[in-house]
């Protein structure tokens, strides 16, 4: 039989369960349940499973210590955020980023605070660019 | 050729006993929807189930009857086409012994035609049957390799025995499934997060495999080429559907695990989700949704998830001499079947009234030649 192919996006449990290894480094099923929103009712099976399906999918490493099984994300929150973006673009903006830039900027309700930052950004990047 | 003309002439039979049997089942629930019974649809479902067994059966089961018929009242006759012959003999059909024999013989000239493959006529119904069951043939090969995809794309959560409980991304509502050797339940993987759901859920589709619903679903599929052209095949394998549902709730519901308010949520919360109904649930798999008929979208449709909570939230009234009453129900069903699958059986041999038939038809005969004759002065 042919190996599964991996997905590359994380479904919205999923993510919630990243962002917690993300901040945790590496933790148990224990760590990673305590870690998520108080509002969220897992019972530790599940969430074991969620995990065991994250590592079948390759996001993350897992690793056992006596009776205890650690999970350590295996790709950082950078690299995704970047996946999940192009990934935004191709599929909703023609693959345009400037339309999604653009998007952003007109409905997000931005602060001044924001728009000061992502000039920032943009004026660094153009710098580079001409360097 | 006699063999091909045999299968052609079961083949018929078949379609007939199917009509015939989806009307006596329709007269059967029109008795029941003013019975005691109209909400128990569990007996309903058993009913149906056993109603379309019957029809599997009807052959044998037509070969019994005409035979006991034989034994029993020797000169009454099942066949419909006898009692058509003795209705004509007796006056009752005002009509000319050739043109009469002409619609009695209708059906076998046209399997003899088939059978040859002569004549545009038959070569057009050939051409639609064979396309048609080859259209239907390649749908059912595809849902079976779409069940390995939906497989291959998912991941397993729990084992018991020869059942597998799968997580997939791709769906929003949950369905249960079978492959050669293992059954299946798919859940979306986002569920599990949602607890009360996924009891609810699961409790649903094992439910549905207790009942064998994947196995009927399955064998149901599989005679889609053989009636894809029949509409009673789909009006009645959807009436089976809803039974399902409907049972399978009713089921749920008497165990009283999960209360009806929460059950209905339920329905409603995965309704709303398969409003966004992924490419993997559109896809052709023999499958036992979770919401097979009460998908968001269409008039129809929401007229069967109303169906749904409103018989959620009205429990069947307590019957009693339940299994008596079924049995009785499914006996009448049973022989009602039985006599029409024996009134299409080709009779045996020539009784007595189409001998009868056969000589006026050449007495007619016989009188327009000798007036040609007189006529053109011999």
């Amino acid at each position: 039989m042919r190996p599964k192919k991996k997905p590359d996006l994380l479904t919205e449990v999923e993510l919630e369960f990243m962002s917690a290894l993300w901040e945790l480094g590496d933790a148990s099923v224990r760590d990673v349940l305590m870690n998520l929103a108080p509002d969220r009712n897992l019972a530790y099976t599940s969430a074991a499973t969620i995990l065991r399906i994250l590592d079948e999918k390759g996001f993350v490493d897992s690793k056992k210590s006596g009776k205890i099984l650690s999970y350590k994300p295996t790709i950082d929150k950078d690299t995704y955020q970047t996946r999940s973006l192009q990934n935004l673009s191709a599929k909703l903006f023609d693959n345009t980023p400037a339309t999604l830039v653009a998007r952003l900027v007109d409905d997000a309700g931005l602060s001044q605070e924001s728009l000061e930052e992502i000039r920032a950004l943009l004026d660094r990047r153009l710098r580079d660019v001409s360097d | 050729m006699y063999q091909i003309e045999a299968l052609i002439d079961l083949y018929i039979d078949a379609n007939i006993v199917l009509i015939f049997a989806f009307m006596v089942w329709r007269l059967v629930q029109l008795g029941l929807s003013r019975s005691n019974l109209k909400r128990d649809y569990g007996f309903q479902l058993n009913l149906t189930e056993g109603a379309m067994i019957a029809v599997f059966l009807s052959p044998v089961i037509a070969y019994g009857v005409s035979a006991l018929n034989a034994a029993l009242f020797p000169k009454v006759s099942l066949n419909a086409a006898d009692f058509a012959v003795a209705q004509f003999l007796n006056g009752h059909v005002q009509m000319e012994a050739q043109k009469f024999e002409a619609i009695l013989s209708f059906r076998q000239t046209m399997v003899e035609a088939l059978a040859s493959g002569q004549g545009m006529g038959a070569q057009l119904i050939i051409a639609l049957f064979s396309g048609g069951a080859v259209v239907a043939v390649m749908v059912t090969a595809r849902s079976v390799f779409n069940v390995n995809q939906l497989i291959r794309g998912s991941y397993v959560w729990r084992r018991f025995g020869r059942l597998d409980i799968r997580l997939c991304d791709t769906i929003n509502v949950p369905f249960s499934t079978r492959g050669l050797r293992r059954r299946h339940i798919f859940v979306p993987s986002g569920m599990l997060a949602q607890p009360d759901e996924l009891r609810i859920t699961l409790s649903h589709e094992l439910q549905h495999m207790r009942r064998n619903d994947v196995e009927w679903e399955l064998a149901l599929t599989l005679l889609r080429p053989l009636f894809f052209w029949n509409p009673v095949y789909y009006l009645w394998k959807r009436n089976l559907e809803t039974l399902r549902e409907l049972s399978c709730d009713q089921a749920i519901l008497r165990r009283k695990r999960v209360t009806p308010h929460a059950y209905a949520d339920c329905l409603l919360s995965v309704c709303q989700r398969s409003i966004h109904s992924s490419f993997a649930e559109n896809i052709t798999v023999p499958k036992v949704p979770f919401l097979s008929f009460a998908r968001a979208a269409g008039r129809r449709n929401f007229t069967a998830l109303h169906q749904r909570i409103s018989a959620i939230t009205s429990q069947p009234r307590v019957v009693h001499h339940r299994g008596v009453l079924f049995w009785s129900a499914m006996v009448l069903t049973t022989i009602a079947i039985a006599v029409g699958a024996s009134s299409v059986r080709k009779p045996a041999d020539w009784s007595q009234d189409r001998l009868m038939l056969s000589t006026i038809v050449n007495l007619e005969r016989l009188e327009t030649r000798n007036s040609g004759l007189s006529l053109a002065g011999y």
